[in-house]
């Protein structure tokens, strides 16, 4: 009787379990900007934080952005960013081409987070084609979010206004 | 009369799985009554298990370092370390490191990390080109070289940009982890730990079943149910007898 009695709680005790996180590569870096450049991707440049472009960075992320350069791969129409921004607790690895100041393609290459990982499908990311950007550093149009993905797509909306500034200022620069 | 019997047989059953929810919230909620008196914000837990439980880990097994000259670098708990300086967060384990003239070259599995030996960040970016994931980094005639899978890939002379080069495993010194010197722990756990998490979270937490997930508050909504249960099987049996 007192075995028979332990069962239903003992059956509660193991139906606690953590889930486990994975990471997802959807595609390689490599692969992106063979697929944007058509042929081999261009050797990177090297755009370099300086005071103005950091505090730029800043105000699009909300964030202190981390290290001295970015790199980026150039010809000549466009500029390919492989940028990085934390959705809900990981980082959402980004692919992103502006061609004539206005975004040509975006692509979630890794994606690291549990849940939100619908931004991945080209119906979320084909929106953000031809967007450019404002004066006021927002997108020229509105992205339609994700019910229970809103962080992830906060992040990649903030990832698309960050490559086309970032296209700006190095086209502003050459 | 089996449908009596029946009903003492679970009401037995429930009252032993529900007495550990009734003895946990009632401790619980006695203690939370009296938050103030016990100082229960102001207690901050250490206990490594508890924090580990709570995703704020320290320095564990997996944890490595390696060493360059008079410098070391260290990953753990998904930080790398210049020293005692945090480099960067959210990165996969420490896969190699080696030492340029002015900058230190790391490797996680997927990214390369360069950084200055006074521990600031000049880049990390995913390499392309290497089509899987690095598995040690080590140098040859002062070039940086990676493993991934059955490739050898080499670095220019600053580490930036990276070339699949033909050459023998023999022929490249790879870097080699070791666990992570005990002068620098101290410094490495209070940075990833903080100040602990304070008493009174997780008793809060127990209370309300939060400190097992989202499926602890289910568990704790069906504690409730139970106690609901309880309460009419308990009068069903009394019932006959009094009257």
């Amino acid at each position: 009787m007192i075995r028979k009695s332990l069962i239903f709680p003992l059956f509660l005790a193991v139906a606690i379990t953590v889930p486990a996180r994975a990471v997802d590569v959807f595609m390689e870096p490599d692969v992106f900007l063979s697929e944007v450049f058509g042929t081999q991707a261009p050797e990177p440049s090297f755009l370099w934080m300086k005071g103005d472009v950091k505090a730029e960075m800043q105000e699009i992320l909300g964030r202190k952005p981390g290290g001295l350069r970015m790199r980026y791969w150039q010809d000549s129409e466009r500029t390919v960013w492989i940028l990085e921004e934390i959705g809900k607790t990981q980082p959402i690895t980004t692919g992103i081409s502006i061609k004539a100041s206005a975004i040509e393609r975006v692509q979630v290459l890794i994606y690291r987070e549990s849940h939100g990982w619908e931004v991945r499908y080209p119906f979320f990311t084909d929106q953000f084609r031809g967007m450019t950007l404002e004066e006021d550093q927002t997108l020229s149009a509105q992205v339609d979010g994700i019910s229970g993905a809103t962080l992830s797509v906060r992040a990649l909306t903030k990832l698309a206004r960050l490559a086309l500034r970032l296209d700006a200022i190095v086209r502003e620069e050459t | 009369m089996p449908t009596a019997r029946w009903v003492r047989i679970w009401h037995r059953r429930l009252g032993l799985t529900a007495a550990a929810f009734v003895l946990l919230l009632s401790v619980t909620g006695i203690l939370l009554n009296h938050t103030s008196s016990l100082d229960l914000d102001n207690r901050n837990i250490e206990t490594a298990w508890i924090l580990d439980w709570y995703g704020i880990a320290g320095i564990d097994e997996t944890a490595r370092a390696f060493e360059l000259g008079d410098l070391t670098v260290s990953w753990a708990g998904g930080w790398l370390f210049v020293g005692e300086t945090p480099l960067i967060g959210s990165v996969g384990t420490l896969q190699g490191a080696v030492a340029l003239d002015d900058l230190i070259v790391l490797s996680t599995p997927r990214e390369i990390v360069l950084a200055t030996k006074e521990g600031e960040l000049v880049e990390r970016f995913l390499p392309v080109a290497f089509g899987g994931e690095i598995t040690s980094l080590g140098s040859s005639d002062g070039r940086v070289a990676a493993r991934v899978g059955g490739k050898i890939f080499a670095a220019n002379e600053d580490g930036s940009v990276w070339k699949l080069i033909q050459t023998s495993d023999e022929a490249i010194s790879w870097s080699v982890g070791a666990p992570i010197p005990s002068e620098l722990v101290p410094a490495m756990n209070a940075h990833l730990r903080g100040e602990g998490l304070p008493l009174y979270r997780i008793i809060l937490d127990l209370h309300s079943g939060k400190f097992f997930g989202n499926l602890g508050v289910w568990i704790m909504d069906g504690a409730a149910v139970l106690l609901l249960i309880l309460s009419i099987s308990g009068i069903w049996i009394w019932w006959p007898r009094a009257s």
